[in-house]
């Protein structure tokens, strides 16, 4: 790597965050938070900076696999879903 | 406390239903909806029109509620309580709400439910050893079967990570990855600043990373 271009990935370039940048963001990156360019200059700085990139990865892997644990109890949603229904049923005699 | 339109409901009138379950239901305190500055005033509207308000905006949040409500308390038998009070809640504040943000909203009526809640029944959550140490759930401690594979040693890890947090960052990390709320969400369900949602998202996630490393798992892995 040129010392230009490490240069530009630790301070930035207008197109590109810095790597100092990234890792205060890049939470929020993950969770689609930022804004277009800012999501942009991230997202460019992640794809040549391996560091970062991998510590993305890292972080996204950490998402993924809270995610599978948002299970809900399918009986208890069908019985509110059920009350919510009756609440909004026109058809019910005003009580 | 919010103004209520008075019409007919059966043989009483909204308000007045209201008022009555008010010991149930105390005055929801709605701020107005995070984009915008003020509520309109509820124009009068029939019990079709509040139902089928209801059915178009509530409705299609219960899960969501539910999800956040796990988050929230500390059995799953106490989320389900805390979702039918809001929604009961919901159903009798409906002509307040301007049909902006229903998500938000809701999950303010929730986060009102539960403060009240909480306030009623503060002396039993004194001498419950597991309210006093923010038990969400059961924790996953079954690694599985140790010949099936990283996968279920990373989601059992998990599991565990998520339950050795801080009680602050592990409810914003849950809001945000297990119930996908957005950061504003997160903030105005919690009473915080975006920022502060914003550090305890970093501080969690990067506290599960440390704790999955410490235990020889390195998730940092190139891209395909």
């Amino acid at each position: 790597m040129t010392s230009f271009s490490l240069f530009n990935m630790v301070f930035g370039t207008p197109s590109t965050a810095s790597c100092r940048h990234v890792q205060r963001t890049v939470q929020s990156y993950l969770d689609n938070e930022l804004s277009e360019h800012d999501a942009q200059r991230v997202s460019a700085h992640l794809r040549t900076c391996k560091r970062c990139g991998l510590d993305a990865s890292a972080y996204r892997s950490i998402k993924k696999a809270l995610h599978k644990r948002a299970d809900v109890d399918p009986q208890a949603l069908g019985r509110l879903r059920d009350l919510g229904e009756s609440l909004g049923d026109t058809d019910a005699t005003n009580q | 406390m919010a103004k209520v339109q008075s019409h007919a409901v059966g043989t009483r009138s909204a308000e007045e239903v209201f008022l009555e379950d008010s010991d149930h239901y105390p005055a929801i305190r709605w701020a107005g909806p995070i984009q915008s500055g003020s509520v309109k005033p509820a124009p009068t509207t029939t019990n079709k029109d509040r139902k089928a308000a209801f059915i178009r905006h509530v409705v299609p949040e219960i899960e969501v509620m539910l999800r956040v409500a796990r988050t929230l308390t500390s059995r799953p038998s106490d989320a389900e309580d805390l979702v039918q009070d809001a929604l009961l809640r919901a159903f009798n504040a409906i002509d307040n709400f301007d049909g902006q943000h229903p998500r938000a909203w809701l999950l303010a009526i929730m986060r009102n439910t539960e403060i009240n809640r909480h306030r009623k029944r503060r002396p039993e959550l004194l001498d419950d050893p597991d309210a006093a140490d923010n038990v969400v759930k059961p924790a996953s401690t079954s690694f599985g079967d140790p010949q099936a594979g990283t996968e279920v040693t990373l989601d059992a890890r998990i599991a565990v990570a998520i339950e050795r947090l801080k009680p602050d960052f592990r409810q914003v990390v849950e809001l945000i990855d297990l119930d996908g709320l957005t950061y504003a969400e997160a903030a105005e369900l919690l009473g915080v600043p975006t920022g502060t949602i914003m550090s305890r998202v970093h501080r969690g996630r990067t506290q599960i990373r440390k704790y999955l490393r410490d235990h020889g798992i390195d998730l940092r892995k190139d891209e395909p």
